[in-house]
């Protein structure tokens, strides 16, 4: 289930959602504009959601009133004077009603404040930027956080140019590795086709597929919590991957080499198929390739190549497959 | 009915707005709150200016709903911030400093509570406890719609048991996540804190359920989402 297909019941139990409504940060705020744009079909269903949420509240009205206020306030302040200096102060000045009145009139201050800011307090506008990753380049990117991103060939990432203070959201299309830097009161976000992936601090790489709506993330160090608009979550422990494909979630453990040594300029093949090794191959080195006389290679290709050339991954695939490989700029010619 | 509007703005753009005292709010509300606690145990007082502003009438409204003495409830306000003040240094990490005050406001008055002084030490009724009222704003879209299911929803929820709806106010109106609920709470997992908000919805989807709504209430609808919008 998507948030399309959300009832009111499942957008209040949903986090992101209330937190939308009751703070409007800007970066959910993005989302959720966009979101609703596309949606518009859910208006009342959003609306219906927005309104119960924002109506609950206590039926006692238990204020501190704006005496109450200032004599707790100054309660502690005397305290602590009491308890360094070990004196009463409060035979000695009449300090006690200018306390009072400065603190009112800071409190008075303040509610004017709020009241004429409201409207432009709430929606500061936030400058999103998007990183592309070309075919045959990967791009190092590192955010205002001091988290860094490697973004594999064909990539994009769209990221704020500043985070807020509760939350740090980004936008991911194919594939990266994140670093992150490690905050308990910002967790990160990264969203890729409806999946979220929620972390505080880690090491982790998440791949999308926006054909065939596929998402992996693999967990590296750390941990992370994943997880989709069907309410379904789960926590990966290091080494742990979960793939969310159509109807479809498994989890399990992965390969290293497999899925994060591109980070490290790891070519890997594990028993690829023709299409996936030409598919990586024109990803990786940005050429495009031209398959003469009908040419396949063989199916179940399996190897690794580190830092190598075009050529000598040709070359090192063409003994088991037996093929005449010709580059041509950024053509790559495969025939009998 | 100033209080309204004061309380109301709270609501949408979240306490920590009302800024320190003698500092412009933004340059508190940008902060994350480990770097405002920080400031605070480094002995920064407009970082206290700013907590006690935050904090202390979300704090004072909450501790009412445990105790129907409210001089009660301003003490272990006090004597918080007065503890918060004096162990400055030695407190730990509060990665959410609303979590941390709560929990520990929680703390201190169910256990001032549990001393029997029967006279001053009144708990409140179960069933009083976070009574649940829903409120609607002028502005706001579902308006009638909810005036008319107000009454049922309100009589649904007061049938919630008294966690659940502790955990409701939690999350709707004091805006915590499930992590920070669990943690004043005290409750081992997160899991559970979802699992108490997602059976009291459960309970009361029945009355929530959208309207099917006529022509005019779309095209009402409409206006209202787009000045919500933009």
């Amino acid at each position: 289930m998507k948030y399309r297909d959300y009832a009111v019941e499942d957008f209040v139990k949903d986090e992101f959602f209330v937190s939308w409504v009751k703070n409007k940060h800007a970066e959910s705020d993005h989302f959720w504009k966009i979101w609703i744009q596309n949606n518009p079909e859910k208006l009342e269903t959003v609306n219906m959601a927005i309104s119960i949420i924002k109506s609950i509240g206590y039926k006692h009205q238990n204020e501190l009133s704006g005496q109450e206020y200032a004599e707790v306030f100054e309660g502690i302040i005397k305290n602590d004077k009491d308890h360094y200096k070990n004196a009463s102060v409060r035979k000695i000045f009449p300090w006690r009603s200018f306390a009072a009145a400065v603190i009112i009139s800071l409190f008075i201050g303040s509610l004017l404040f709020i009241y004429f800011n409201r409207t432009n307090s709430s929606t500061r506008e936030v400058t999103y930027l998007t990183k592309n990753s070309p075919v045959g380049v990967k791009t190092t990117i590192k955010l205002n956080d001091g988290s860094v991103v490697k973004l594999n060939a064909g990539g994009s990432l769209k990221f704020p140019d500043e985070f807020s203070a509760n939350q740090r959201l980004v936008y991911l299309e194919g594939e990266a590795f994140f670093e992150v830097i490690r905050d308990e009161t910002r967790p990160f976000l990264v969203m890729t086709n409806e999946i979220v992936t929620k972390v505080l601090g880690t090491s982790f790489n998440v791949k999308s597929n926006s054909e065939n709506q596929r998402v992996e993330v693999a967990l590296v160090a750390g941990k992370v919590s994943v997880s989709d608009q069907n309410g379904n979550s789960f926590v990966l422990r290091p080494r742990e991957m979960v793939t969310f494909a159509s109807n479809n979630i498994a989890k399990g453990y992965f390969d290293h080499d497999l899925v994060v040594g591109w980070t490290q300029n790891k070519l890997v093949f594990a028993k690829a198929s023709d299409r996936e090794v030409v598919d990586k191959l024109e990803n990786w080195y940005g050429v495009s390739f031209v398959l003469r006389d009908g040419y396949m290679f063989k199916d179940d290709y399996s190897g690794v190549f580190e830092n190598e050339s075009l050529e000598n991954v040709l070359k090192g695939i063409s003994y088991t497959s037996d093929f005449i490989y010709e580059i041509k700029d950024k053509t790559v010619i495969i025939s009998h | 009915m100033e209080n309204d509007r004061y309380h109301t703005s709270l609501d949408f753009h979240g306490q920590k707005k009302l800024g320190g005292h003698n500092i412009l709010p933004e340059f508190w509300e940008k902060k994350p709150d480990r770097e405002i606690w920080n400031l605070f145990k480094q002995g920064n007082e407009q970082a206290f200016n700013f907590l006690y502003k935050t904090y202390v009438r979300q704090l004072f409204k909450y501790g009412c709903e445990f105790t129907s003495n409210r001089e009660v409830v301003k003490d272990q306000v006090q004597d918080l911030f007065i503890y918060l003040r004096r162990n400055r240094a030695k407190l730990g990490d509060a990665p959410s400093i609303k979590a941390y005050l709560f929990k520990s406001l929680r703390r201190d008055i169910v256990r001032e509570l549990s001393k029997g002084n029967r006279y001053r030490n009144q708990p409140l009724d179960e069933n009083q406890s976070f009574d649940i009222s829903l409120s609607y704003e002028t502005k706001l879209i579902h308006e009638q719609l909810i005036k008319e299911k107000k009454e049922c929803l309100e009589r649904a929820m007061a049938k919630l048991s008294t966690k659940q709806r502790e955990a409701i106010i939690l999350f709707y109106y004091e805006n915590l996540s499930y992590r920070e609920i669990a943690e004043v709470m005290e409750m081992k997992m997160i899991k559970s804190a979802r699992k108490l908000i997602y059976r009291a919805i459960d309970t009361l989807k029945g009355e929530i359920l959208p309207y099917k709504s006529s022509l005019i209430d779309s095209a009402i609808l409409l206006v209202a989402i787009l000045s919500f919008l933009f």
